[in-house]
């Protein structure tokens, strides 16, 4: 069936779309092949890519926030993020290939809420909040409560991501780990670790769901931490052909264990 | 001049850069409709219904075809074919289901409409009720008693059961101390060939003249046209088939797809060219897979390392059958063992079975490459069990040299060889004998290295009895009144260039200038009956029967150019697309002999000479037994490449991740053409190899449903995982064909499996680690390692 196309321009028109049956395509990167196999509603496409308030990247406070619309490629080359929140950029730089990052959308990936995306995890890690839009009305939302499951989040079918807002990390210690198998394939895990002279966080993604978070004080015990990753798996499994279960698992321990001593080694920036 | 041997750049090269090429989808004929196939969803089940009238409601819907209207229009395929050696059960195939589906991707309708979408659009609305069967996941669930069966006429779900003996290996083996003896299993999991370019054909009936052209992405136009005119029982001198540029085939375009007679019954209905163009997703689930085999071995040898017996039970899970042939794998893979290896006593049973997986289709390796996997995981066991270097128990067991031709125990009779020639060639390239001190020094610090080797034997020319992909091929050769050549072959490229490897045979063997030589193939309209290409042919079939058509040619550009110089044949001198007397130093060029011939055929130095400058002639080649002979022999394969795979691989034991350093191939196809095209050959073939060993796998669930469907899961490699590869070439003729040549193209597939295996045996020595499943995937390699640590083997 020839599905009807809308591309907005503003954000109001962009609500008036959104009636609960429009599927949202952003970077096209993942709901173009599943609508293409026939997955998916097809019958109502809105495109995002000519609504300029989606787009950019900027400060907002001791915040940075990231226009939905910002590209894999435009979050890896960006000053300002490398500045505040560098293992953003280090984990869009990381992302599948250079075709997908140049049109790959951060909001698309909070949207679509996979298990071991890379910023999936880094936004968890990093304690990223969501604004989502309607024409009920705006709200913002943790982003670690706003992944409920795999590939599944806290959004209403008339509902968009206008943004993601992420603290900055400036004076803390960050760092990002991605473990995969071939170019081109999802992650097998991602680990981050954001460590701040106040509060620390470890998030696992790959081996459950959602990514394991592990709250972090001042001093921690490494042993420990990799104990409760370990748990965290092994109550939540997750796996599939190639990387089964008991696996992750494994490796969410290995993975968890480098990154926090990465962030340890680093520099505060 | 001479061309045979010189590294020529492929003629295609600049075509396929520029994006030039045309492949079949870039064809349109005028009013063309497009098909998309309804497939199955399910694993195994009965159809109760299909109801197709949603999907004929649709604007721009043609045609909704199902399995009753074909099999009520007369469309099955039967069997065809002799098999010697083995009895295999058969079953008529039927291009649309009937009654039931056996396969998830089985093709059950197809829409024909004016668009994909809508094509796609009715297929979706098209209504198949099912009723799900028990569906049998591997061939171990097919081989239980009260199993399920796919094939309802059949008394068990077992296809083949193929013996091959030679001595007592019971004996033997109940002889010999348990320190002279290992055992264990080995599995070689599926794979997909997986081209560039998909499947896909159109066909375009013309009601008026009642012909038919087919342009399709095939290996064999004449092999198509001829299944296809048997299936439709259409005429076949109606029908054309045309070959454009195939994006990639490695086996998987031998016909025929069930695809094909769909499209070409669709527009013989309509009177309309129709289009069917492959979705990757399609390709992975219902386009045909290879390997899926297990092997169960136990050996014996002598303390020096010499094997005495060998037991195999071979299981191949050959998913259910379709219209192609790729089961035949199966049987390559047992009649290739023992291989390089000379035992005295053996014992192999291959049982090849059908489950509700996909069917298997024809890929590069050809079934040689889990013969191979087999073989050298054995060798490398007896190697660990005699205590005794993985080099030292190969050059134990080797044919020697002079132990040609030698007749396997499967009846194969491989021509010649000098294994231990590229053993120690390639041992050298990979630096073999420095290694240990290497990998001591990176485990001081930390990192684990290993190193391994594989050998392959490759046989080629695949030529069956009572089969069209049999040990000949044709070629014609002409000259046009200026003196240009031309030359039409039976054999076709997927792209791999064999077109210059041809050009540079006739213009040798001509004595032409190269750049006036033009090879045409892939037409069955203009080319002489062919075979296509398949098992690394195109050379020693094609170039040969070329070279035959050649000396036809010259000959007659000699006698009228000896009487044009007033000289002896004998005296003359052919080269440069030019004659010359020897005893004068005169000349004449082909240009003014091609002119004489075809402007003065009643003039003075043509008397008695028939003007034609057109010859076809079809080369047959020697060492084939089609029959059993009184020694045993029986032979499909005439020619027998092989080389011998080396390489240096680093494994993190923490992910179980593998990274190859550096992979060295050591090959031997007989007398090389073109080096340059050998070479890529080579790369590409070894990189699907490492595919195979590392990263490539289908993957069933239980049920048999694909859990691997799109190339998100079927994880290949890419640039970032392509290696640093070494090669070397050695020379053993072939004395069954011209020249020597002996065939390049499946060979470097096989060897990496195995090399890369015993290199990370190595690597793992510490731990005890055994590589046994393909591919070895990093939690694969992780899991060993944990198993062995279990086992309190190692560290
Ligand atoms: C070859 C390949 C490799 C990849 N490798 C990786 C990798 O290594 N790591 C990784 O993390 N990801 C990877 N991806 C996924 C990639 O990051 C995608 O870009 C991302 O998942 C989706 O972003 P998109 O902008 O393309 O979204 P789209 O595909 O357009 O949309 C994805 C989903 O989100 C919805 N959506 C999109 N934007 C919004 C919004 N603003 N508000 C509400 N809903 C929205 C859509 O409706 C759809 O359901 C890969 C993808 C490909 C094709």
């Amino acid at each position: 069936m020839p599905a009807s196309f809308a591309a907005p321009r503003t954000l109001p028109e962009l609500l008036t779309e959104l009636d609960g049956e429009a599927t949202i395509l952003a970077g096209g990167m993942t709901i173009m092949p599943l609508l293409n196999r026939g997955i998916g509603r097809a019958g109502k496409i809105v495109s995002l890519s000519g609504i300029p308030a989606l787009r950019g990247i900027a400060r907002s406070g001791d915040s940075v926030r990231f226009g939905a619309m910002a590209t894999h490629s435009e979050i890896a080359s960006d000053p300002i993020v490398a500045e505040h929140v560098p293992i953003l950029a280090t984990a869009a730089a990381g992302i599948g290939d250079v075709q997908v990052r140049n049109r790959g959308t951060i909001g698309g990936v909070a949207a679509y809420g996979n298990a071991g995306a890379d910023y999936v995890t880094a936004l968890t890690a990093l304690g990223a909040r969501v604004v989502v839009a309607s024409r009920r009305g705006s709200r913002e939302v943790a982003f670690d409560r706003f992944v409920l499951g795999l590939r599944r989040t806290d959004l209403a079918r008339d509902e968009v991501i206008v943004a993601v807002e992420v603290p900055s990390t400036s004076g803390g210690r960050t760092a990002f780990e991605r473990y995969f198998r071939v170019q081109g394939a999802a992650p097998t895990i991602t680990a981050a670790a954001v460590l701040m002279p106040d509060r620390g966080r470890l998030a696992v993604g790959g081996a459950t769901p959602t990514p394991v978070i592990v709250e972090l004080g001042r001093e921690f015990d490494l042993a420990a931490t990799l104990d409760a990753v370990d748990e965290a798996c092994a109550g939540r499994p997750f796996g599939d052909a190639h990387n089964p279960a008991p696996y992750r698992r494994a490796m969410a321990r290995n993975f968890a264990a480098r990154v926090l001593r990465h962030a340890r080694e680093e520099q505060p920036c | 001049m001479t061309y045979v041997g010189a590294s020529i750049p492929g003629r295609n090269n600049r075509r396929s850069a520029a994006g030039a090429a045309t492949y079949v989808d870039d064809i349109r004929p005028d009013g063309c409709l497009v098909m998309a196939v309804v497939r199955s969803p399910h694993a195994h089940a009965r159809i109760r219904s299909v109801d197709t009238s949603a999907g004929h409601d649709l604007d721009g819907v043609a045609l909704v075809l199902t399995g009753e209207e074909l099999r009520d229009a007369g469309i099955a395929i039967h069997p065809s074919g002799t098999n010697v050696n083995f009895t295999p059960r058969t079953a008529v195939r039927h291009v649309l289901a009937v009654d039931k589906v056996r396969y998830v991707g089985e093709p059950v309708a197809a829409v024909v409409a004016r668009d994909y979408v809508t094509a796609r659009a009715a297929a979706q609305a098209v209504l198949v009720a099912y009723e799900t069967l028990p569906a049998l996941g591997d061939a171990r669930a097919a081989l239980k008693p009260g199993a399920v069966l796919v094939e309802e006429s059949w008394p068990d779900n077992v296809m083949v059961d193929y013996p091959i003996a030679r001595g007592d290996a019971d004996a033997v083996l109940a002889a010999t101390p348990p320190s002279g003896r290992t055992s264990g299993t080995l599995v070689c999991n599926r794979v997909a060939a997986t081209p560039l370019e998909g499947r896909g054909i159109i066909a375009d009936y013309n009601p008026y003249d009642e012909t038919m052209t087919c342009w399709a992405s095939t290996q064999a136009p004449h092999v198509l046209r001829a299944l296809l005119s048997a299936a439709l029982s259409f005429p076949e001198g109606n029908l054309r088939v045309i070959q454009p540029q195939v994006g990639g085939a490695f086996g998987g375009k031998i016909p025929m797809f069930p695809e094909d007679v769909i499209t070409a019954y669709a527009s013989r209905r309509l009177g309309r060219p129709v289009k069917w163009i492959e979705q990757r997703d399609e390709y992975l689930s219902a386009g045909g897979h290879s390997r899926d085999m297990r092997c169960d071995y136990e050996v014996a040898f002598e303390p020096d390392g010499r094997i005495t017996a060998l037991k195999a039970g071979l299981l191949a899970d050959v998913g259910a059958q379709s219209t192609f042939l790729g089961w035949l794998m199966a049987i390559v893979s047992a009649a290739c063992m023992p291989g390089s290896y000379v035992v005295d006593h053996v014992s192999i049973r291959l049982r090849a079975v059908v489950s509700n997986r996909g069917p298997w289709q024809a890929y590069r390796g050809y079934g040689k490459e889990v013969a191979a996997f087999f073989m050298e995981r054995i060798l490398d066991d007896v190697a660990r069990a005699a205590g005794l270097g993985r080099d030292a128990v190969r050059t134990r067991n080797f044919i020697s040299p002079s132990h040609f031709p030698f007749v396997q125990p499967s009846g194969w009779v491989t021509d010649s060889g000098d294994y231990q020639g590229t053993l120690e060639a390639v041992q050298e390239l990979i630096g073999w004998d420095d290694f240990p001190a290497r990998q001591a020094a990176a485990r001081a610090d930390g990192r684990y290295l290993g190193i391994g080797i594989g050998h392959e034997l490759t046989p080629e020319g695949s030529s069956r009895p009572d089969a069209l992909l049999n040990g000949t091929d044709s070629a014609t050769v002409k000259m046009t009144p200026r003196g240009d050549v031309t030359v039409l072959t039976g054999v076709t490229s997927p792209g791999s260039g064999n077109e210059t490897g041809i050009a540079q045979i006739v213009a040798e063997c001509l004595g032409a200038d190269l750049d006036r030589v033009r090879v045409l193939q892939g037409d069955t309209q203009s080319a002489p009956h062919g075979n296509g290409n398949y098992s690394s042919r195109s050379l020693t079939f094609g170039g040969s029967s070329a070279r035959l058509a050649a000396l036809v040619i010259r000959e007659k550009l000699e006698i009228v150019a000896g009487r044009m110089l007033n000289a002896d044949r004998a005296d003359l001198e052919v080269t440069g697309h030019r004659i010359r007397s020897r005893a004068s130093g005169q000349s004449v060029t082909f240009d003014e002999v091609a002119a004489e011939i075809y402007r003065k055929p009643h003039g003075r130095h043509m008397a008695g000479i028939d003007p034609a400058l057109e010859a076809t002639r079809a080369f047959k080649i020697d060492n084939v037994y089609h029959r059993k002979d009184e020694d045993g022999r029986y032979n499909q394969y005439p020619t027998w490449s092989f080389s011998t795979g080396a390489c240096i691989v680093e494994v993190t034991p923490e992910t179980g991740d593998v990274r190859i350093e550096k992979f060295a191939l050591v090959h031997d196809c007989g007398v090389v053409v073109n080096p340059l095209l050998a070479e890529a050959q080579l790369h590409g073939a070894i990189m699907q190899g490492i595919g195979a060993s590392l990263y490539e796998e289908i993957v069933y669930d239980d049920d048999a449903i694909p859990q691997t469907p799109t190339l998100r899961e079927y994880t290949l490699p890419g640039i970032r995982e392509s290696v640093d590869i070494v090669l070397g070439h050695r020379s053993t003729p072939s004395p069954f064909t011209f020249m020597g040549m002996k065939g390049v193209g499946e060979s470097g597939i096989s060897a990496p499996g195995p090399a890369i295996a015993s290199a990370i045996d190595d690597a793992l020595a510490d731990f005890g680690v055994r590589m046994t499943t393909m591919p070895f995937t990093p939690a694969r390699v992780w899991a060993a390692i944990q198993t062995a640590r279990s086992a309190g083997r190692g560290e």
